[in-house]
């Protein structure tokens, strides 16, 4: 097995775990995944020393986003969400926060994503999403106004 | 629960973890080697897309640079693609669909131009005139119970995008968005490459329109039907739904369409 190869498969988790969450779909998150590693396989040479995690998921990203600009099609929300509908358990709730996500631009998804579940700063975000660290902190901040517009009967009558 | 632990525990929620297939390294080995010979394929694609180029252009002695990147029949008043330079003509409205090697040719020279600043805006974004066009030609095509669809005018942020979402009263979901396109679209990369062989181009009968067809359970699009309806303008408006089927979607964006046609606003 090849460095590459070995890379990918250590990977393989956190990447479909990752796609996953940027496309809404699991199929559709596996395409991602191939694609994004295909990419990065072609510029192995130049990147295996410095950072192809963070290579691997901008080019997730990149991907991602140049499919819904053709496309503008997104994974529908699930059956039954309503942003309205009152609470009645933990995984309705996080159904409903996981659907508002959707709505969001792709990047301001990768953005949140990035920051919420990889746990990274402004500045790590910004070198994944080869854009500056200033831009991060402006595409989270209008990620977050959005979902506190589409999530705000959680935040409201959640215990905190 | 404030919105950041939100985030965090939904984020971290076990459902979001995918099984790992056990043939993921064995269709990266195909697509690398199949990108390989596309590549090939492509630069050779491209270095005849220049010589064409260079033929139309020569004749001219200076004129100014044209190219139809797509057969059809001429239109009277031909539309430059924004932002290409030399400029790109859309003649028809099916000369926004272009096939693998034109698309290759066309995005080789030029960029997909970005929005303008003022273009980003917070979304939603309250309905006026366009969304109540857009109302009025779902109704025009009996869409049932349009009334309570969630409006947006500024789509994922995009001043100017559209979006009508609902649950029709049989309990089916509907989605409509329609923006103005600024760049064509690649036949072989609708939400995944190689998807030319699963879509259908056709003309919206008694318009001037084109429509993009994409049927269920095409790889990379979900399960999900869309239709997508292109004016030769560009202003594109999408029909999708998980469980709508293709041939409804198309009854209702065509007759939408047709409407619109002899309604012009």
């Amino acid at each position: 097995m090849t460095d590459f190869e070995e890379f990918a498969s250590a990977a393989l988790p956190g990447l479909l775990r990752f796609g996953h969450v940027l496309t809404g779909d699991p199929l559709r998150a596996e395409e991602l995944v191939q694609q994004a590693l295909v990419s990065t396989w072609a510029r192995w040479r130049h990147i295996e020393h410095d950072q192809p995690h963070a290579y691997v998921r901008r080019a997730m990203v990149h991907t991602h986003t140049s499919w819904w600009r053709r496309s503008r099609r997104e994974a529908p929300l699930p059956a039954g969400y309503d942003p309205a509908a009152p609470e009645t358990g933990a995984l309705e709730e996080r159904d409903r926060t996981l659907a508002a996500l959707r709505q969001l631009p792709p990047r301001q998804r990768a953005v949140i994503v990035l920051r919420y579940y990889e746990d990274l700063s402004e500045a790590e975000i910004a070198r994944v999403l080869g854009c500056s660290p200033g831009t991060v902190k402006s595409q989270a901040s209008r990620a977050l106004r959005t979902l506190s517009t589409l999530l705000s009967p959680d935040l409201e009558t959640s215990p905190s | 629960m404030n919105l950041d632990d939100l985030l965090r525990d939904s984020l971290r929620d076990d459902r979001l973890a995918l099984p790992v297939p056990a043939d993921t390294l064995d269709v990266v080995r195909r697509m690398r080697r199949r990108r390989r010979r596309l590549t090939v394929a492509t630069a050779s694609a491209g270095t005849l897309a220049l010589v064409g180029v260079v033929v139309v252009l020569a004749p001219g002695g200076g004129a100014a640079p044209r190219t139809a990147i797509v057969p059809g029949a001429a239109s009277t008043s031909p539309t430059p693609i924004p932002g290409s330079t030399p400029a790109y003509y859309i003649r028809n409205a099916r000369d926004w669909f272009l096939t693998k090697a034109q698309s290759d040719a066309f995005f080789a020279g030029f960029q997909e131009p970005s929005p303008k600043p003022d273009d980003s805006v917070p979304s939603p974004q309250s309905s006026g005139p366009l969304t109540d066009r857009l109302v009025a030609e779902l109704q025009a095509a009996g869409v049932p119970g349009v009334e309570g669809f969630r409006r947006d005018e500024a789509d994922s942020g995009q001043r100017g995008s559209l979006s009508l979402a609902g649950t029709l009263p049989d309990g089916r979901q509907l989605t409509v968005n329609r923006f103005p396109t600024r760049y064509p679209i690649n036949l072989d990369g609708v939400g995944v490459e190689g998807s030319a062989k699963y879509v259908t181009v056709e003309d919206v009968p008694g318009t001037a329109d084109a429509a993009l067809l994409i049927p269920p359970h095409m790889p990379g699009s979900g399960s999900g039907s869309t239709v997508a309806v292109l004016t030769p303008e560009g202003l594109d408006t999408g029909w999708s739904s998980a469980t709508i089927p293709l041939a409804q979607l198309k009854a209702w964006a065509y007759a939408a369409a047709r409407w619109a046609s002899d309604h012009p606003s």
